[in-house]
């Protein structure tokens, strides 16, 4: 129950950080970013990759499951893809005044 | 205490200083944190079938964000592993992020002046060729880039042709080029431009007839007759053989009334062809009138052509030349001087023409403290010429047993030549043993 609140936020949190980057609000999006935690949803996903290749049976709910931690962890992906670009925004962004 | 702040300030990582790389560095790290992520969750690369196109999506763009972060925050190392990395590890990319990726590494490798060294990576595979450079590794990679388009995986990019023609013509292998030039398929590139670079390619290698026909193609009234450098080429070739000369008058004659406005600069290199050719064709003229006229004409437009480009060495040796060919032994004296000034001896045939200057003005004794200057600045495996030389003067000194030991050294040297290199392969070698011969029969 706690992982799935926790997994819940976390997403909360990509998407939440994507809505602000695309507004182009880069530093409001790398607050939102700090707090997502990747080692988590890498456990997550791991077994779930791992434990399929194998077995080709009972498809109706494992892959559900699947599916599930799969958005998940895609969207985590995605939010920590976006940090660095917000990153580098913001670098280019700091080496332009210092250059003018 | 200010020295101790000073090298602290000289030895901090550049990234410290400035915020900006500070922001680029940190980015590259959190973008390589998603590839270690997507490396741990699939071990053997990522499948075709499982995964959602978003994460596909965020996996390709962040293996080609990586390199490029790397670049901006100025850490050339990391950038070329993380370009490695792309390209070896299954990532599952598609064939526009692929090319991408091995574009900007091309580019990378050739121009970042990070001496690569070879991949060692584990994905490497056994059998697999290792390249010995980055220029290789670049060239290797650009052809990759041309073979894809012929197979039609990806669309036509300009660039990458141009880049394969730097990084060739670097090298030197301008052969190489000119069978890619040729491979590539009708309505890419304008046949002007494919003939006129073929003919550049041929000519740097030395096939200047088959470098003169495309020309002439080119050259053609319903093509480009008025294309500068095409017309300057064409020049340059006929002014190396007798029989073409008058042609290339034709052609420099062209180049001149065309080195106008923006193609100013050029004006002096267009007079200065004329000059050559005109100066090749009274070799081969019938009479000894038109032979002169012709002459004095090409010093005329060599003068005309170093008054514009002052310190211009061949032209300078051009001059040199011709004044010797003339009989004016003084002036060509002076050019043969100049020369070696320009190239501060570092050329051999400058050396030569000194001696052979000297060696018409009788003063043999000067000629010889020249060719051995020479032979001192020269490398052992291109003495030949000048040991040639030497023996001649030695027997024009009356000095017939010197002139044998000369043409013996010289005899050496072509059998150890012929030892490392293979059979007989110059006329000189022959000519040696025939001198040799011939002085001690006398």
């Amino acid at each position: 129950m706690m992982v799935c609140v926790y997994e819940t936020w976390q997403e909360a949190r990509a998407l939440l950080g994507r809505l602000e980057y695309q507004r182009g609000n880069v530093e409001a999006a790398l607050h939102v970013f700090d707090g997502i935690d990747l080692q988590v949803a890498i456990q997550r996903l791991q077994p779930s990759f791992s434990e399929k290749q194998p077995s080709r049976k009972g498809r109706s709910r494992g892959d559900s499951q699947h599916a599930v931690s799969q958005h998940s962890a895609s969207l985590v992906l995605e939010a920590i893809y976006l940090k660095a670009k917000s990153l580098q925004k913001l670098g280019r962004l700091n080496g332009r005044l210092i250059f003018q | 205490m200010t020295v101790g702040l000073l090298t602290l300030y000289l030895w901090m990582p550049h990234f410290l200083l400035n915020p900006a790389l500070c922001y680029l560095a940190d980015a590259a790290h959190e973008c390589k944190r998603v590839l270690d992520a997507v490396e741990k969750i699939f071990h053997q690369g990522i499948p075709d079938v499982q995964v959602d196109n978003r994460l596909q999506d965020t996996v390709r763009q962040a293996v080609e964000l990586l390199p490029e972060l790397w670049k901006q925050a100025g850490c050339y190392h990391e950038a070329m592993s993380a370009y490695r990395r792309a390209l070896l590890s299954q990532w599952n990319l598609d064939d526009d992020n692929c090319s991408r990726i091995q574009k900007a590494f091309a580019v990378f490798l050739m121009h970042s002046g990070v001496e690569a060294g070879p991949p060692s990576l584990a994905a490497q595979v056994d059998s697999s060729y290792v390249p010995k450079h980055n220029l290789e590794e670049a060239i290797l990679l650009l052809m990759i880039l041309v073979r894809k388009f012929y197979l039609g995986k990806i669309v036509w990019d300009p660039s990458v042709l141009e880049h394969l023609t730097f990084a060739l013509s670097l090298c030197g292998q301008t052969s190489v080029l000119a069978k890619e030039l040729e491979e590539i398929m009708p309505g890419v590139f304008h046949r002007v431009d494919r003939w006129n670079t073929l003919a550049l390619c041929y000519s740097a290698v030395g096939q200047n007839k088959a470098a003169l026909n495309l020309l002439r193609k080119s050259l053609h009234k319903h093509e480009q007759p008025d294309d500068l450098i095409a017309l300057l080429l064409a020049a340059k070739i006929c002014s190396e053989d007798s029989h073409l000369a008058a042609e290339g008058v034709g052609y420099a004659q062209r180049a001149i009334t065309n080195a106008q406005g923006r193609n100013e600069h050029l004006k002096g290199v267009a007079i200065r062809m004329l000059g050559l050719c005109s100066g090749k064709q009274a070799t081969t003229s019938p009479s000894d009138f038109e032979r002169s006229r012709l002459q004095s004409e090409a010093l005329k437009l060599l003068d005309a052509a170093i008054s514009l480009e002052k310190n211009n060495p061949d032209l300078l040796f051009e001059l040199g030349m011709l004044y010797a060919e003339q009989r004016n032994l003084n002036t060509a004296l002076r050019y043969a001087k100049r020369f070696i000034d320009a190239t501060g001896g570092s050329l051999l045939k400058g050396w030569r023409l000194l001696a052979q200057i000297l060696s018409a003005q009788q003063r043999f004794s000067e000629a010889e403290v020249v060719i051995d200057a020479a032979l001192d600045e020269t490398a052992k495996w291109e003495q030949g010429p000048l040991l040639k030389l030497k023996a001649k003067l030695k027997t024009s000194q009356s000095l017939p047993m010197d002139a044998i030991e000369t043409y013996r050294y010289l005899l050496a040297l072509v059998q150890a030549q012929r030892k490392s290199f293979g059979p007989l392969r110059s006329v000189s070698q022959v000519s040696c043993f025939f001198f040799h011969t011939h002085i001690i029969i006398l």
